[in-house]
């Protein structure tokens, strides 16, 4: 008798801990005290964006983060766009990031970078997700257990809806990576799923999915370009080799790579996005955001990113 | 389903447990059995056939030994029903794990340009090939009786806590335990909770942290040079000890809940003082099984007892020990490498360690010397520290082999190291632009520091975990508070984070 009230206490305790956390991390609370940042998961990011005002969310790993800038395409046509790209994402990654997105955005453009769907992708058992979730339900502290580091991490600069400024230049020379051939390299078949789930997803939520492959020399051929461009004819979406657009894009890899071809530093980046908004004001019809309620915080973005563009 | 995943946890565990505890003790370990079939095909389905068929070539093999042995006790009949049972599992598990790199080898040196289908492998194949073997042999050599009932010796093999990542069981060792059907005890149950808490720590804090950018480190160009290539070399290492050992401890968690108690298969490697000492710390259970069942064989064998006789007179002591090491070391290492899997840096792994280990052997009495001569005594802090930290560079090195995407990406970072550019933007902050943030790393090296210091204890008290339930009410509440409340808010998982497969559960 005395253990199993010595054990009940324990739990008790343990659960008011957990409960008191979950609390004390939650998006509400951290928002409340001004303590959300960059390095926050997905959903607490975008919970701080004004609902339904995101048009443009950018979808992929590395090379979708460091691709587009959203401080540029609100500068130069007034779109407000959102990087949602994570470190080495694999498609069900985006997948999950996608309908964290829905939940309090409706973007009528989804720009997707097709790097992850050439990496392997230890999908998530399904059953595993579902734990998952009714833990969170039972226990926040297990969806918002990583939002202690906003409380070291400083609140307002460095993060630009998504995007982070690298000058860091680490050249690699302007070789031909990109030559011509038949040879197909498909793209991984469980992630082709994915990506056909994602795509339904676009179509029920009213959103125009595009496929985009950002400059990279390391991850990019003219092989990989075939296979992107036979699923973008299956699923009937427009697909953008940017890799075989330069001269209209003009990337350098000598002055606009940050790690020798494989990711852009924001020069690369500043030409990749100029060329996006310049695709999506000639394709699509997207609002101009200028003029709306959300302008004047994403003014003051703006004045930060054109501030840190030249303190290098 | 790995045993890090809320499925395991959440779900297979628990009914397991409720399952085996409602159930008469005789049946107990049928229970486990089903369970350990349905684990198994939860993550391979189907390919459990063949595991079906290493039982079955297990069970036939010990039996028929045992049979001729009864009845004409013939040495080559039985030598020879041996060999057919050994190389029989031996040529399913290089058939499914070779196979496909055969060909990849044959096309990169060749060009032919053979085409080839690749094979699915079921889960932990090398583990439980490795078991049967060890069984068939075991039986060969008296050791142990033939297991009569293949359903029990099916259980030995198919375990459901060993089959992902090992350890690599002894029959004569586990056998009573899997059979006894001791119920589930509040003892058992925290005992096992203990362990499984601290593999999760280790996994969770350390190694699911460090995976971005370890990943980051080999998966990009390999362009990084002097202190990133060093730091993220020493962080290899820490990831996989976590990995790993973290792993191992959730299995020997998981076993103990059902009062079965597995073999060690870590013991605080990093305090190793040569390289024989630290394959004698990590991944124990591998290196035992290639004592007893390679080197010992090999060094035992006429051929080599002739050699030894012969070079004792003509090159002395010393040498024949070299050479005569040499020769049963070789396939030793060749085995560890290819064990690990269908891959080059895997082969050069193992001939790093063979090389390393057959060194020591040979500049044994040299070193000895050299101490003797300024005047240090083996057991003094100076001479033990120098061999420490020797062991550390040969463990880094050999783990940044084991980890690297090719033998030239190996050779580049390692080339990388001295470089003018020493620093290799450390200072410049590289280290946090390589997919985790100044806090990741902080909370990182804040668990490799809590590991080291249980590593310390656990050192001096090997009964460190079995005696957490006898401290006080308050210092045990504490410890159990601090690792919960750890794991949860400093765990890496869910959105943020992509967990680490079971790096050994591929192999």
């Amino acid at each position: 008798m005395k253990k199993i009230l010595s054990a009940t206490i324990f739990f008790l305790i343990l659960i008011i801990i957990l409960v008191g956390l979950g609390f004390l991390l939650s998006p509400n609370y951290l928002f409340k005290n001004q303590m959300v940042n960059k390095k926050s998961d997905i959903s607490t990011k975008l919970a701080k964006e004004e609902p339904y005002t995101i048009d443009i969310i950018v979808l992929g790993d590395s090379e979708s983060y460091t691709s587009i800038s959203p401080p540029e395409l609100w500068r130069d046509y007034g779109y407000a766009s959102y990087n949602c790209g994570g470190i080495g994402a694999t498609l069900t990654d985006i997948q999950d990031v996608y309908q964290a997105v829905l939940s309090n955005q409706q973007p009528k453009i989804v720009l997707f970078e097709t790097n992850a769907l050439y990496r392997v992708d230890g999908r998530r058992k399904e059953a595993d997700n579902f734990i998952s979730d009714i833990m969170h339900k039972i226990l926040p502290v297990t969806k918002y257990h990583d939002n202690w580091k906003m409380l070291f991490q400083d609140t307002r600069k460095g993060y630009y809806k998504g995007f982070t400024i690298s000058h860091t230049i680490d050249p690699c020379d302007n070789k031909e990576y990109m030559i011509m051939t038949d040879d197909v390299e498909n793209v991984i078949n469980d992630n082709y799923d994915t990506l056909k789930d994602i795509y339904k997803l676009c179509k029920e939520n009213g959103a125009s999915l595009v496929l985009y492959s950002a400059h990279s020399q390391t991850n990019y051929n003219y092989a990989k370009h075939n296979g992107l461009n036979k699923i973008a004819k299956e699923l009937n979406v427009d697909y953008i080799d940017m890799n075989l657009l330069n001269d209209d894009i003009k990337i350098d890899y000598t002055t606009d790579t940050r790690d020798r071809g494989d990711h852009l530093n924001v020069y690369g980046a500043s030409k990749s996005t100029a060329y996006i908004g310049k695709y999506i004001n000639d394709n699509y019809n997207i609002t101009d955001r200028r003029n709306t309620n959300i302008a004047k915080s994403w003014d003051e973005m703006l004045d930060e990113y054109n501030k840190e563009l030249i303190n290098k | 389903m790995a045993y890090n995943t809320n499925v395991y946890f959440v779900l297979f565990l628990p009914i397991v447990i409720i399952l085996y505890q409602i159930i008469s003790s005789r049946f107990r370990w049928f229970v486990l059995l089903i369970s350990s079939i349905v684990f198994f095909m939860l993550i391979s389905k189907w390919l459990i056939v063949w595991a079906f068929l290493a039982i079955i070539i297990a069970y036939t093999s010990a039996r028929v030994i045992e049979y001729k042995r009864e009845t004409t006790n013939k040495y080559k009949t039985l030598k020879c029903i041996m060999l057919v049972g050994i190389c029989s599992l031996i040529a399913i598990l290089a058939g499914l794990k070779y196979t496909n790199f055969a060909f990849e080898l044959i096309n990169s040196i060749t060009d032919t340009g053979l085409s080839f289908e690749s094979i699915a492998v079921p889960i932990g194949i090398s583990f439980y090939t490795l078991q049967a073997v060890g069984y068939v042999l075991d039986v060969y050599w008296e050791r142990i009786d033939a297991e009569h009932n293949i359903l029990r010796l099916s259980l030995f093999i198919l375990f459901f806590p060993t089959l992902m990542e090992g350890p690599i069981c002894r029959y004569s060792d586990t056998k009573d335990q899997l059979f006894e059907g001791k119920p589930i005890t509040a003892r058992s149950l925290r005992q096992g909770a203990i362990r499984i808490g601290w593999g999760l720590f280790k996994r969770m804090i350390i190694a699911d942290r460090l995976n971005a950018l370890i990943n980051y480190f080999y998966l990009t160009d390999p362009h990084y040079e002097g202190m990133i290539v060093i730091i993220c070399a020493i962080l290899t290492t820490l990831q996989l000890y976590a990995e790993f050992a973290g792993t191992i401890d959730i299995v020997i968690g998981s076993a103990l809940i059902f009062n079965i108690k597995l073999p060690e298969n870590f013991r605080q490697p990093f305090m190793a003082k040569s390289a024989a000492e630290f394959w004698r710390r990590w991944h124990i259970t591998l290196g035992v099984w290639l004592k007893s069942y390679v080197f010992y064989p090999v060094t035992t064998s006429r051929l080599v007892k002739k050699w030894n006789k012969f070079a004792r007179k003509r090159i002395g002591k010393h040498f024949t020990k070299v050479v005569t090491s040499t020769i049963a070391l070789f396939p030793v290492w060749l085995i560890n490498g290819l064990w690990h899997g269908p891959k080059v840096t895997y082969i050069a792994y193992g001939m790093y360690y063979f090389i390393i280990l057959v060194l020591e052997i040979a500049f044994e009495p040299a070193g000895k010397a050299f101490w003797k001569k300024v005047h240090l005594r083996e057991d003094g802090f100076i001479v033990k520290a120098v061999r420490l930290f020797r062991t550390w560079i040969i463990i880094v090195i050999g783990e940044m082999l084991f980890r690297a995407e090719s033998i030239s990406q190996f050779i580049k970072l390692c080339a990388n190291i001295f470089t003018s550019n020493f620093d290799g933007g450390l200072m410049k902050g590289k280290l946090v632009d390589m997919g985790l943030s100044v806090e990741d790393l902080f909370v990182a090296l804040f668990g490799i520091v809590i590991m080291f210091v249980v590593d310390a204890i656990v050192e001096k008290r090997p009964d460190f975990f079995e005696t957490i339930p006898t401290l006080s009410r308050t210092k045990r509440w504490l410890i159990y508070y601090f690792v919960i409340i750890m794991i949860v808010i400093f765990g890496a998982y869910g959105e943020a984070y992509k967990t680490v497969e079971l790096i050994y559960a591929n192999f």
